[in-house]
């Protein structure tokens, strides 16, 4: 875990001062992150299958393709929309965002790349938005701003939960809700969680690269109405569960053979192996060839 | 802000909401009332996408448009929208010059109800809360 988490610094509305929200919407490395999130977030949704008559069931045939076909434009809202890194890939797609950060400074530079409106809110207070007026909602990088109590008044379940119930209350029946956050610790995941099912919604975590520490993505898929449940959409990559047991197998075979003559290092099935393992963790791997583990030629 | 976002923003102050009676027909924190400065209200033009109104225009409350127009006097809408506003583009049309061209860009939102004011500046309107509103 990052020893430099912003919210151990400082609250977010004087984190994200002028000089903070100028640097991060010019860091290339943060646009390229927040603009993969959002993308991963708009599929989470499934927006091109939500018709009133079809439901669930359409959206969860198809979730592997979400984003390939063209919906009918949405209204999303876009919480804590910050500089609108997102907002902008939103309007993109063809939707229409309504954003909500708690940052002016933020909100200042957002209004330059992003025509949909924006406003100031603490989403720890709720939000004023009358009943089922959304067709969605996503967020990146903000919830684990939640659990940090930055005055004494702030209870972290509190917040969380005027958070979600205002949330559910904008949002129209059979919305989802795609959130990417930060959690510091396994508890924190458990708090978000919890509270979030509490507040009426159905759905769960969605875990991208379980294997990589720094691909890992945590992304809250939540529903109103129409269970989640079952067809929750698949983590990107989710071979973490049958690796651990083939590990567990190789291991007790290990064990009845008694010591074993070690696997040559470099061979090209070791190398096959890493490429493997780094291709699961997202990371850019050359392809195989009928050259991958081949030694190079010895030159005089 | 347009008067889109307008549509559906009512004053989120605690003791406001409790007494204002949201599930009603007319909560009365609802609409807010907007004071714009001289010249705070601007006109920008925007691509029409007949598809989006069509989707939006049954979420909007009509009543509450209908009273912010009057009050801006920048239209006078009918009492009651069309029957069949799907099929009439020129009606759409003028529901998305009202709804999404009109931009608020200085001045304040006023809550009928509590007289809570949230300022709005650079076409950002603040709904921050203190502490004990929440």
């Amino acid at each position: 875990m990052s020893k430099h988490r912003p919210e151990h610094t400082a609250p977010p509305d004087l984190f994200y001062n002028e000089e903070e929200a100028e640097k991060y919407t010019s860091n290339s490395r943060m646009i390229h992150i927040q603009s993969q999130m959002t993308q991963r977030c708009l599929e989470l949704l499934a927006l091109q299958n939500q018709s009133p008559t079809t439901g669930a069931t359409a959206s969860a045939a198809t979730d592997g393709e979400a984003g390939t076909t063209p919906s009918s434009p949405k209204l999303l809202l876009d919480v804590g929309c910050g500089s609108g890194l997102s907002g902008s890939i939103i309007e993109e797609a063809g939707h229409f965002t309504v954003g909500v950060d708690i940052s002016k400074h933020m909100l200042e530079v957002g209004r330059r790349s992003v025509s949909g409106d924006l406003f100031v809110g603490d989403i720890g207070q709720g939000f004023g938005f009358r009943a089922g007026m959304f067709d969605g909602a996503i967020s990146v990088s903000a919830l684990q701003w939640l659990c940090y109590s930055d005055k004494k008044e702030h209870k972290a379940h509190k917040r969380l939960s005027d958070f979600f119930q205002a949330l559910y209350r904008c949002l129209r029946r059979g919305a989802r809700a795609a959130l990417q956050f930060y959690p510091e610790s396994p508890e924190q995941i458990e708090l978000i969680t919890t509270v979030a099912l509490k507040s009426g919604f159905s759905g769960g975590l969605v875990v991208d690269y379980p294997n990589s520490t720094k691909a890992k993505k945590y992304f809250l898929c939540l529903s109103v109405g129409p269970t989640l449940a079952q067809n929750l959409p698949k983590g990107l990559d989710d071979s973490a569960t049958q690796q651990t047991a083939s590990m567990e197998k190789r291991r007790r075979q290990d064990k009845k053979k008694g010591p074993v003559e070690r696997k040559g290092v470099k061979t090209k099935d070791w190398v096959k192996m890493k490429k493997e393992r780094q291709r699961r963790q997202g990371k850019d791997v050359r392809r195989d060839s009928k050259f991958t583990g081949r030694k190079r030629k010895d030159k005089f | 802000m347009r008067l889109m976002t307008h549509n559906m923003l009512y004053c989120n102050v605690k003791a406001c909401v409790e007494t204002a009676n949201l599930e009603a027909e007319r909560p009365r924190n609802f609409p807010l009332k907007i004071n714009p400065v001289p010249g705070g209200i601007k006109h920008i033009k925007q691509e029409f996408n007949e598809e989006f109104i069509k989707g939006l225009f049954h979420k909007l409350d009509w009543e509450a448009l209908k009273q912010t127009a009057s009050e801006l006097e920048i239209a006078q809408l009918p009492e009651s929208p069309p029957e069949n506003y799907a099929e009439d583009t020129a009606f759409l049309r003028s529901v998305h010059e009202l709804i999404m061209e009109i931009h608020i860009m200085e001045g304040a939102l006023e809550c009928r109800h509590c007289g809570r004011t949230y300022p709005i500046t650079k076409g950002i309107p603040n709904m921050l809360l203190d502490e004990d509103e929440v």
